[in-house]
């Protein structure tokens, strides 16, 4: 009886404050998007400008952590048993991944282009066999090159 | 008289580190506030501390480095010679750009070939390149010296790992161990520089990171790229 009352508790916080953060988080990620709309980042391994107007490159990368509520990891588990789209860990990754490009280019800071980006991501922090995505890295990595106007 | 010394910083951070944290950083170590702090990441240079002694311009960089920021020691042109040092608020970023190699004369624009390089200091002192596309822009390869890598192992930090626990009941972003990784790949990529020094080269060219976890609770950050010697 107590160990269904504390999975509930956990669940019903996990709901709670998961959904929360995780809105908080998109829409600050929103925001921050919206702001540095002017600085592309770009997979191509090179812009089509001439070699003597770049001013500056440098590697500039950016990473986060994102780990996964207790809610939705209960979730995917019931959904690991029928099979199907796991949303719940879509949201992460996805969020993961906005906000490594976005530190990314934070750390451009005044650069024109970032290319050649490329994003990883890893699962850290296996627990256990059963619960093997914890908690899940994204890594952002690019070249910002500053182009003289 | 001894020689004096300008303290500048342009707002360069180091590759890996989190520009939020390197500001938080600085902030505690100047003992500024947020507009103090605004003023150095303008972008352009800006003048921590004019006219310093050695030591304490040293103090200076060692504090930077410390929070994860480059900054620059430059000596004092007499009085009487034209000063090329830049102002507090510069009003034109191009005409004080600072990687012009002949500060004393200097040009409206800086010449078609040259490239403003951000340089990773290595720990002879030395300078290094580093980009991850096949070249570095405005400057030819001459020497190709092969693949260098860096790696390291680290596990996760037992408060941290607790407190991770914690947080991974209602989702959101782990903190501890985001700082505990980019801690650790710039530690693999200070290794993978090292290999470079020593081979002699001044750039890493297409550089890669990768993340794996290897064992229960511990995560290797992988880093290489090819070094090569640029003019």
């Amino acid at each position: 009886m107590i160990d269904l009352i504390v999975f509930l508790i956990l669940l019903a916080l996990g709901y709670g404050a998961g959904t929360w953060a995780e809105k908080r988080h998109y829409r600050s990620i929103a925001q921050r998007e919206e702001a540095t709309i002017n600085l592309p980042a770009v997979t191509l391994k090179s812009v089509a400008v001439p070699e003597d107007k770049i001013r500056a490159s440098r590697l500039v990368c950016g990473s986060a952590v994102i780990s996964v509520d207790y809610f939705k990891r209960i979730l995917a588990g019931l959904r690991n048993i029928f099979g199907g789209k796991v949303k719940s860990y879509e949201s992460l990754v996805d969020r993961a991944r906005r906000e490594a490009v976005l530190r990314m280019k934070e750390m451009a800071g005044d650069a024109t282009v970032i290319v050649n980006v490329r994003i990883e991501t890893a699962a850290i922090g296996k627990q256990s066999k059963r619960k093997n995505i914890g908690c899940l890295e994204a890594v952002a990595y690019g070249t910002a090159l500053t182009v003289e106007k | 008289m001894s020689d004096r010394y300008t303290v500048v910083f342009d707002g360069r951070i180091m590759p890996g580190k989190n520009a939020d944290m390197v500001k938080e950083r600085l902030k505690s170590a100047l003992k500024t506030d947020d507009q103090g702090l605004a003023r150095l990441f303008t972008g352009s240079p800006v003048a921590v501390r004019k006219s310093t002694d050695q030591a304490t311009a040293e103090k200076y960089k060692k504090v930077f480095a410390a929070a994860g920021a480059f900054c620059e020691i430059r000596k004092d042109e007499p009085p009487g010679a034209p000063k090329p040092e830049p102002q507090a608020v510069s009003p034109e970023p191009q005409a004080s750009a600072p990687a012009s190699p002949e500060p004393a004369d200097p040009p409206p624009a800086p010449p078609a070939s040259q490239v403003k390089m951000h340089y990773i200091t290595t720990s002879d002192g030395g300078k290094m390149v580093i980009t991850n596309i096949e070249t570095v822009p405005g400057r030819t390869v001459t020497e190709h010296f092969g693949l260098v890598s860096g790696s390291t192992i680290r596990a996760k930090h037992i408060g941290r790992d607790f407190m991770a626990g914690l947080k991974n009941l209602v989702g959101g972003e782990l903190k501890g161990y985001t700082q505990l990784l980019q801690e650790s790949r710039q530690q693999a990529m200070d290794r993978m520089v090292e290999e470079a020094r020593l081979m002699g080269a001044n750039a890493i060219v297409n550089v890669r990171f990768s993340t794996s976890s290897v064992a229960q609770g511990a995560a290797e950050l992988y880093a290489y790229g090819t070094a090569v010697k640029v003019q």
